[in-house]
């Protein structure tokens, strides 16, 4: 009684209330049209009457701009349980149900509590003055005295009473309205995994973030802190070394600002509010890397649509690392994708020949031997990270120079709880990645 | 008595530093250096070290698995994992299978060169408060009856105590009031009945099992 969340609760209940009054006006409207048609105010008139009047209700929660509006009436004004019920989509036709379900409750729990808003509080007044104003209390309205009963002595306490009792009905009308919301304007089965999707992936990418920053920034930021250390150390004793040292400080730090401007990018990359693009952007993709150059044959087996938009969007950017590495390690061979879904799983295939000019790429690379190290290091990291299962792959060959790349595709395939295997056989590189893709929604 | 080091780490810049930072002490030797776990325990076979500094992350044989092997030899080397971020599961998972301790990458020399001094005389706990809380992060609540069939005496659980809080032995002989030579017996008892190889392995089982509390 003393809660001012009742009284809050009781603002919406009286809205409630208007918002049911075009309806009454729209049933009485309806209901002088069906009389007039049918000649007789019969059982079949009443009917016919609730029933469109009913329709016309539906019809407006239906309309999802409505439910959205619904979520941010009930959620300011009933809070408790709703607060962090946020507008879904509300197009699917469950949605639509509940939008109905909802407007329905708030309607008639919400007019009957305007009229006994309106009704108590008048009656309480009459009964509070009734045995001291006399019979001529209210003949103006009556048209006659004011009933014996009504000038009883206890009639002032049965007013105060009637007052009391109307705010715990309030109180318990808006208790049953917050806890149906969010039941009815609560997120749908569908938009709970959607979330809960969208929070994995955000995880997935937050995983990422933190070993790339861990691999290449920590990586070099311990070489820069021993080598200054140690030419600390030794300054005067061992010029030489303190100057080598302070070499490979440069290049250490340098490099570390590199990947941080690369990790920095991902993250602002991550929080601009672009789309992620999904399997749905294929085809631009391959057009772009055609257009970069590369000799690719392409080929789809199976319907990409209907896979989860988790194995999509994945799956996108692995086809995009594997053609990236491709075009970065082999430039000027031809490359050969395949996609197919199958029983449950999604395969990308991605072939090219190991050309004469890969092999150069790779004795370029070892030649440098700080790029080695960082190299090295990052393409280390991913089999340490699945040291435990794929302990084979540690001796398995690496793509000439590759490492990031490989990395991040097979953080996304373990992500997917995939796998990934890497080939170099007969004189071409391969990486193949099966992933499962559950039941399509 | 010169102390001999051994470095695995796969950077040849960290081992070049760390080699400057130690050969720069009179009473420690760099002997050799490994740029994998493979290399390591090769290394450890020919040089004979008293300490190993050992990386975690490398390629191949990594080094929980180096660590593991070293240790199983008799008269085996104490090792130090070497890492870049204290909170690391391989470095828990390297004191699991018997490193006596952990040392940032990032540390002062000075603390680099004690961190050595002290692993080598094995008389103390390295760094008690960073064991407390890496045992905190990853394995409390584990093994919880290794400690009770152990069977301690209520003086040794005494002294497993005050190893856990990083006092050395010479301490512990002052806190309670007994001699070196006594503190040595109970602490050798301690390790016997936890079959651990050095104080962080008993201590990290007083840990798991809930014995000591960290905080």
């Amino acid at each position: 009684m003393t809660e001012g969340a009742t009284y809050r609760r009781w603002a919406f209940l009286i809205l409630g209330g208007a918002l049911l009054a075009p309806y009454v006006m729209f049933a009485n409207a309806l209901g002088v049209l069906v009389d007039g048609i049918t000649n007789q105010a019969s059982g079949i008139a009443w009917s016919v009457t609730a029933v469109g009047t009913l329709a016309a209700l539906m019809a407006t929660a239906a309309v999802p701009a409505v439910r959205a509006v619904m979520v941010t009436g009930a959620r300011e004004l009933l809070r408790g349980p709703l607060t962090d019920v946020m507008a879904g989509q509300g197009r699917s036709w469950s949605d639509r149900l509940r939008s109905a379900g909802w407007l329905l409750a708030h309607l008639i729990i919400g007019g009957a509590i305007s009229v006994l808003s309106l009704a108590v509080p008048i009656l309480a007044v009459v009964a509070l003055v009734a045995p001291f104003a006399g019979p001529d209390l209210l003949r103006e309205v009556l048209g006659a005295p004011l009933p014996a009963a009504w000038r009883a002595p206890w009639t002032p306490v049965a007013g105060v009473l009637g007052v009391i009792a109307l705010i715990y009905l309030v109180a318990a009308a808006g208790a049953l309205l917050t806890h149906l919301g969010p039941l009815l304007l609560g997120p749908s089965p569908e938009e709970r995994v959607a979330a809960a999707e969208r929070r994995a992936a955000d995880l997935a990418q937050r995983n990422r973030l933190a070993r790339e920053l861990h691999d290449s920034v920590g990586h070099a930021l311990s070489i820069v802190t021993t080598q200054a250390a140690a030419a600390g150390r030794v300054l005067a004793d061992n010029p030489e070394f303190a100057e080598q040292a302070l070499t490979a400080i440069e290049s250490q730090a340098r490099m570390a600002l590199e990947d941080l401007d690369h990790v920095l990018g991902l993250l602002r990359e991550e929080t601009a509010t672009a789309p992620q693009p999904t399997l749905a952007d294929l085809d631009g993709l391959l057009a772009d890397t055609r257009a970069a150059g590369m000799d690719l044959d392409a080929a789809v087996a199976g319907d990409l649509d209907r896979l989860p938009r988790v194995v999509s969007r994945e799956a996108y950017r692995i086809v995009q690392e594997c053609l990236t590495n491709a075009l970065r390690h082999a430039a000027g061979t031809a490359v050969t994708l395949r996609m197919a879904v199958t029983d449950g799983h999604l395969d990308i295939d991605v072939r090219n020949d190991l050309s004469s000019s890969s092999e150069r790429g790779r004795s370029h690379n070892l030649s440098s031997s700080s790029e080695r190290g960082r190299s090295h290091n990052l393409s280390s990291s991913s089999e340490r990270g699945r040291s435990d299962d794929m302990a084979g792959h540690a001796t398995a060959p690496r793509p000439p120079g590759g490492g990031r790349g490989l990395s991040g595709i097979n953080e996304r395939v373990t992500i997917l709880g995939g796998h990934m295997t890497i080939s170099d056989a007969g004189g071409q590189w391969r990486v193949r990645v099966r992933v499962p893709v559950g039941t399509p929604p | 008595m010169t102390v001999r080091v051994l470095l695995v780490d796969d950077e040849p810049l960290i081992r070049t530093g760390l080699r400057t930072i130690i050969d720069a002490e009179p009473d420690l030797e760099v002997v050799g250096e490994a740029g994998d776990g493979i290399a390591a325990v090769a290394a450890v076979r020919r040089e004979n070290p008293d300490v190993v500094l050992m990386d975690v992350r490398m390629p191949t044989v990594d080094g929980i698995a180096a660590t593991e092997r070293i240790v199983a030899a008799p008269d085996a080397p104490r090792v130090v994992v070497i890492t870049t971020f204290e909170n690391d599961e391989y470095v828990y998972g390297a004191l699991r299978v018997g490193a006596s301790g952990f040392l940032l990458k990032r540390a002062r020399p000075d603390e680099i060169i004690d961190a050595i001094r002290l692993v080598a005389r094995g008389d103390s706990l390295l760094f008690p408060a960073a064991i407390r809380a890496l045992v905190a992060r990853h394995g409390q609540g584990r093994h919880g009856d290794r400690l009770r069939s152990a069977r301690l005496t209520d003086r040794e659980a005494e002294v497993l105590r005050l190893m856990a809080a990083g006092r050395a032995n010479a301490e512990i002989a002052d806190d309670l009031t007994v001699s070196l030579e006594t503190v040595k017996t109970h602490v050798g008892n301690v390790l016997a009945k936890l079959r651990a190889r050095d104080r962080t392995q008993a201590v990290i089982a007083a840990y798991e099992s809930g014995f000591v509390t960290p905080r």
